[in-house]
């Protein structure tokens, strides 16, 4: 009486096992039961977590492709819009009286705004996927700067606006490893907004500054004499779609996009910029580029060797008469790393050649001015220009002609992309060595050369 | 008629335009509003160029491109890009493209990209057929040089003596 009696089907089991035993097993089973369910659940939410993931990425590349495909949706009518007015303008049609064409031109204008808006959006939801992908390349500093202002003023010669334009650039700038797509339209979008906010007769400056940081970067500065930003928005106008006046989309134009390009395509160069302004003066638009200081066999350690300067982009002189040509291989060249400067003529050439000194020259045959062949041999009478490759193109199966008169090489015409390159490359590679490092000294001290 | 250019664009609107345009110059033109229909009409008409837009429907530009100068030699293609990326333009100038235009276009550019590639098909099949002929030219003379080759070592048994030996020798030297 009194006796507890255990359950038969435990009874084998205490045999064995002491109470306390059992009870610490049960905690143990308690725990891990817990902890198995704990990890599924972990398991669980995180799946969940990963899914939403994938998710949000989608909608993002939806987004940013919804974006991109309705700039292009947008753009698609413009073509034939803008081709209409044009031809219209030009009276081809039938004679228009003053007012028809003052009242196109206003149209012309607005769709060519209507234009410019729709690409930097385009160029918003590009770089706003957060996958700006940057094809870096050496290029030369000056040059791509250079580049940029002739094309600015291309567009603001169309509007008749006088500005003043100060460029100081030294010879010495160095040589930056950059995507030279993305940099130009870092400097189009400063000049733009430099131009938009400068009355005319105003300056408009571009400065390359020294090196900073154990010459890592060079600081660059665009400037004008504008009317100034106001303290309080400094630290906004980088932001997307802030402009400092709503009033100002009606006045000036644009998405409030183009120093947010600015901002993103820097800072995936690993670059920052900054901006010092005082309203009614001016304001300066200050960032950074980084150097591209290449690998010399005969120089180890360049930053010791302090009056050698960076070694530049390889600079290639194109003579050809035909704008067309010229553009295609000057696209070909700057995709390989290469600054090319075109010459129309003989004449241009000549004096480009003593000028610049480019490390290659590839040369059309037929010039307007000049028989190329001649040309040549004028190239390999100079001093000056003797020492420079010269690769020529030419529809003429003249090749013997051409080598001994002292060409690096011979390629026919229209020539084959592929081709150039090598050739290029090959004649190039063969410059680099002690020479070329001799030539260098001797342009930073001109004094020893004569 | 100066010429005869086909555009192929789907866009109906900016074909009309490009009509007008091109035949306010005295121009020819035909169209097709995709590449497949495109390459049919280069097939019947042989245009001796071709306006190609590098986006479309159902063919991309690019292939039609590649198409056209793989199999039609003395048609050429200028692209009409509406991206404003070089690395576009690259990419067409590598695939045999004359020439592009970024749309939008100025009227006048488009005009003086379309006048130039004529002017650089008609230096293209001209070297193409002095090329021809010199390949011609050189058969010919391997021929020649060949049997001449053969009448050397004729003549280098039967011919005895050092100023006959000379003779064939520099005979040798001249058809190497």
């Amino acid at each position: 009486v009194g006796q507890i009696t255990e359950p038969s089907y435990f009874r084998g089991l205490s045999a064995k096992l002491s109470l306390p035993a059992l009870a610490g097993s049960a905690v143990l089973l308690l725990y891990n039961w817990k902890l198995l369910h704990l990890t599924a659940d972990t398991q669980q939410k995180s799946q969940q977590l990963e899914d939403a993931n994938k998710e949000l990425l989608q909608l993002d590349e939806l987004k940013s492709n919804f974006l991109s495909n309705i700039s292009h949706e947008l753009k698609a009518p413009l073509v034939s819009t803008k081709g209409y007015l044009d031809f219209i303008l030009t009276q081809k049609m039938g004679p228009l009286n003053a007012k028809q064409e003052k009242g196109l031109k206003v149209a012309r204008d607005n769709l060519n705004l209507l234009s410019r808006l729709i690409s930097s959006l385009l160029d918003f939801s590009r770089l706003s996927g957060g996958a700006m992908k940057l094809r870096r390349r050496p290029y030369a500093l000056k040059e791509l700067i250079e580049s940029c202002v002739e094309s600015f003023h291309l567009q603001t010669r169309q509007k008749g606006k006088e500005l003043n334009f100060v460029m100081n650039i030294p010879d010495s700038a160095p040589g930056v490893y950059i995507d030279a797509d993305r940099i130009r339209e870092v400097f189009m979008n400063l000049l733009d907004n430099a131009d938009k906010f400068t009355a005319t007769k105003g300056c408009i400056t571009i400065e390359v500054k020294e090196t900073i940081a154990e010459d890592e970067f060079v600081q660059v500065c665009v400037g004008d004499s504008g009317i100034g930003i106001p303290k309080e928005h400094l630290t906004k106008i980088f932001q997307r779609f802030y402009q400092v006046d709503s009033s100002s989309t009606r006045k000036y134009g644009g998405t409030g996009l183009g120093l947010a390009i600015v901002k993103e395509i820097l800072e995936a160069h690993g670059c920052t910029i900054r901006v010092e302004s005082e309203v009614g003066k001016g304001s300066n638009f200050i960032f950074i580029l980084p150097i591209h200081r290449s690998f010399h066999p005969f120089m180890p350690d360049q930053s010791h060797l302090a009056f050698v300067k960076p070694q530049r982009t390889k600079l290639i002189e194109v003579i050809e008469d035909d704008p067309h040509i010229t553009a295609v291989i000057k696209a070909l060249l700057e995709e390989e790393g290469f600054a090319v400067i075109p010459a129309p003529t003989g004449i241009d050439a000549l004096r480009i050649a003593k000028q610049h000194k480019p490390d290659l020259i590839t040369l059309d045959i037929y010039l307007p001015d000049m028989n190329g062949f001649d040309l040549l041999s004028e190239l390999h009478r100079d001093p000056q220009t003797q020492p420079i490759p010269v690769i020529v193109l030419s529809i003429l199966l003249d090749k013997e002609k051409g080598l001994s008169l002292g060409a690096a090489d011979y390629l026919e015409k229209p020539v084959d992309a592929e081709k150039l390159l090598d050739v290029v490359k090959r004649v190039s590679a063969s410059l680099e060595g002690v020479p070329n490092m001799v030539d260098q000294i001797k342009q930073q001290f001109p004094s020893t050369q004569s | 008629m100066i010429g005869k250019i086909l555009i192929i664009d789907d866009d109906p609107t900016l074909v009309d335009f490009l009509k007008l345009l091109l035949e306010s110059e005295g121009y020819d033109t035909l169209d097709a509003a995709d590449g497949i229909s495109g390459l049919d009409l280069i097939h019947q008409q042989n245009p001796e160029l071709v306006l190609l837009d590098y986006m479309m429907p159902n063919m991309h530009g690019l292939d039609v491109l590649r198409t056209v100068s793989r199999k039609y030699e003395s048609s050429f293609v200028v692209m009409l890009t509406g991206k404003g990326s070089e690395e576009v333009a690259v990419e067409c100038m590598k695939a045999g493209a004359l020439d592009y235009v970024v749309k939008p276009f100025d009227n006048d550019r488009l005009l003086s990209v379309v006048r130039n590639a004529f002017r650089l098909r008609e230096l293209e099949l001209e070297k193409r057929k002095l090329h021809e002929q010199m390949q011609r030219n050189m058969e010919f003379w391997n021929e020649k040089r060949g049997e001449i080759t053969r009448l050397l070592a004729r003549l280098q048994s039967i011919a005895s003596g050092a100023e006959a030996a000379s003779v064939i020798n520099e005979i040798r030297k001249l058809i190497e």
